[in-house]
């Protein structure tokens, strides 16, 4: 599914003492599949643009068509539409309130008019997705599940709803780094079956290890697009609008400051490593 | 046990075992099952180790919000098991938790610190200075007016914090302090902790963050309710497969020093942060 921002505006308390534009003008497109990031420093609007994606709030001005059908329309293609965006706040486990691990994940399908049968093939489907297993997991409370499964939970009943795009808040905020890498693998494989990813994330390593495109969002409008490389390698930017590099890249950016520069960007630590090796191993000089 | 006893050891912990009791239909939960763990006055213990491997049981055993099942639990001079001295204890060990906005009780920054020594009965005068003192050590004395709901989670979770310093702890236990903040909130709270450091308070901070641990003079590895293994940063992060175990990873400064080590750059051990290794590098040419 194509999904196309068009000079979106969203002003909070309009008309009021406390008025803020959130976002202006602000457009952007995600392809069918895409794994994109959206990052931006806190206040920089990303919270209202999820908001707005996901059909939650009204823009002021513009609009976001999923394949063309504009998703604020008062149609019941329009209501079709949003469906096919699914999102995972961030600490989606806190929004987890069935009985059972099986009624929460149905809780979705069940209110697309879907049969019983049907609800339960779509969540046993979802939670063999996230790696929890059915058999075993179905039948219990989601609160006697541990913190990182309780979160793969939650996003089971999302994927219950079969979302074209998926859009996830700080997915890995808060699980250890096993979790973390879990979550990584879970995206990846997600987006691998056709799923489009929008990650946002203030995690810079997990961006540049996951992402295809990043979007970035600097006082209410998109200051950059490009792949990780293209906007990894504007470090100066980045940092005058509060945001961070990948490690590697922070690396390499200071070792080029204390006068060691190198060409292109490392998003990984094999990247820097090679090089940092051609600085100063055996090939690169006077090393050991 | 009594406050006046001098301690080297601000935490003394033996044997430690904790199980959450049993509700409903669910068993028992065994949480801690032997920890043993001395924290010298004035260090920086950092403590990680996978979800659910019984570090945030540990820092509530530290201030007696959760009582041992067996074993002790000794912090500034206190057994936390003794009913009478707990509330001397919780002044003398202060918590923070991860989540900044259930911390704050009050609509005002300074009235939300002045609520611990208010409810000592201190003077009206001692609890301004302790107020101020506390605001100013976390860098929110500026802010001592506004409403916390107003103020960005860095900002929120150093009020925390300064409402804990408004005791005047010997030591301070943080629960992933930094788990729900931004990049630069984070970076607030860990100079936060630096300052408590020089002050000569006991840091004991619990987190996930690999970077944040190797700025600790001590770290140690939780694994199944047990202590797995702990040192020096250094030590700790120069075992990467003993932390994987433990579903950990290495900050990412001792991954890169390893990889040139494998390419055959000479590169010390010991290196945890990113500064060291590029002081080391460009020592080589």
């Amino acid at each position: 599914m194509l999904v196309e921002v068009r000079n979106v505006t969203y002003t909070y308390n309009e008309g009021l003492p406390f008025e803020t534009t959130a976002l202006e003008d602000v457009s952007f497109s995600l392809r069918p599949g895409c794994f994109s990031a959206l990052i931006g420093h806190t206040g920089s609007g990303k919270s209202t643009l999820l908001q707005i994606l996901c059909g939650l709030i009204e823009p002021g001005a513009g609009s976001v068509l999923a394949d063309g059908t504009d998703l604020y329309e008062k149609t019941g293609a329009a209501l079709a539409a949003r469906r096919r965006i699914g999102m995972v706040f961030q600490y989606p486990e806190h929004q987890l309130f069935g009985e059972t691990v099986l009624a929460d994940v149905c809780f979705g399908p069940k209110n697309l008019g879907l049969s019983d049968d049907e609800c339960r093939e779509r969540a046993f489907e979802s939670l063999r997705l996230v790696g929890l297993d059915p058999d075993e997991k179905a039948g219990i409370s989601p609160f006697s599940l541990s913190g990182g499964e309780r979160r793969r939970a939650a996003i089971a009943g999302v994927l219950a709803m079969r979302p074209e795009l998926l859009i996830l808040d700080e997915p890995a905020a808060g699980l250890d780094p096993k979790g973390c890498g879990e979550m990584s693998a879970l995206m990846r494989s997600l987006n691998e079956e056709g799923t489009g990813i929008l990650l946002v994330s203030h995690d810079m390593d997990e961006v540049a290890a996951l992402a295809k495109q990043v979007l970035v969002l600097n006082g209410g409008r998109v200051a950059m697009e490009g792949t990780c490389e293209e906007v990894f390698s504007r470090g100066g930017e980045l940092a005058r609008m509060g945001l961070s590099l990948p490690a590697p890249a922070a690396f390499m950016s200071a070792m080029a400051q204390r006068g060691y520069p190198t060409e292109g960007v490392a998003l990984t630590a094999r990247q820097a490593a090679r090089k940092l090796s051609a600085l100063f191993g055996k090939r690169g000089g006077n090393g050991v | 046990m009594n406050g006046s006893g001098s301690q080297k050891n601000i935490i003394q912990i033996r044997g430690l075992e904790y199980s959450y009791p049993p509700q409903d239909d669910r068993p028992a939960v065994p949480a801690l099952s032997g920890v043993d763990l001395d924290v010298a006055e004035g260090s920086f213990v950092a403590v990680v180790g996978r979800n659910g491997c019984g570090k945030s049981t540990l820092a509530k055993c530290m201030n007696a919000l959760l009582l041992p099942d067996s074993g002790s639990v000794v912090c500034a001079g206190f057994d936390t098991s003794c009913g009478e001295t707990v509330w001397e204890l919780r002044r003398n060990v202060g918590m923070v938790f991860q989540n900044p906005d259930n911390q704050l009780v009050s609509s005002v920054v300074e009235d939300d610190v002045a609520f611990g020594p208010e409810n000592l009965g201190e003077d009206p005068s001692e609890i301004r200075r302790r107020v101020d003192g506390a605001l100013k050590a976390v860098g929110m004395y500026e802010l001592r007016r506004q409403a916390p709901h107003l103020l960005s989670g860095g900002q929120k979770q150093r009020v925390a914090i300064a409402g804990v310093l408004a005791l005047d702890p010997k030591c301070v236990v943080l629960d992933e302090p930094t788990a729900m903040l931004d990049p630069s909130g984070r970076r607030e709270v860990m100079d936060i902790i630096e300052t408590l450091r020089a002050r000569g308070t006991t840091v004991i901070l619990i987190t996930h963050f690999m970077e944040e641990a190797a700025r600790a003079d001590r770290v140690v590895v939780m694994d199944g309710g047990r202590i797995a293994f702990e040192g020096s940063p250094a030590e700790v992060f120069a075992q990467t497969g003993r932390l994987e175990e433990c579903g950990l990873s290495v900050p990412f400064a001792a991954e890169l020093a390893q990889l040139l080590r494998e390419e055959g750059i000479d590169v010390p051990g010991g290196i945890v942060n990113a500064q060291q290794l590029q002081d080391h590098l460009c020592s080589l040419k």
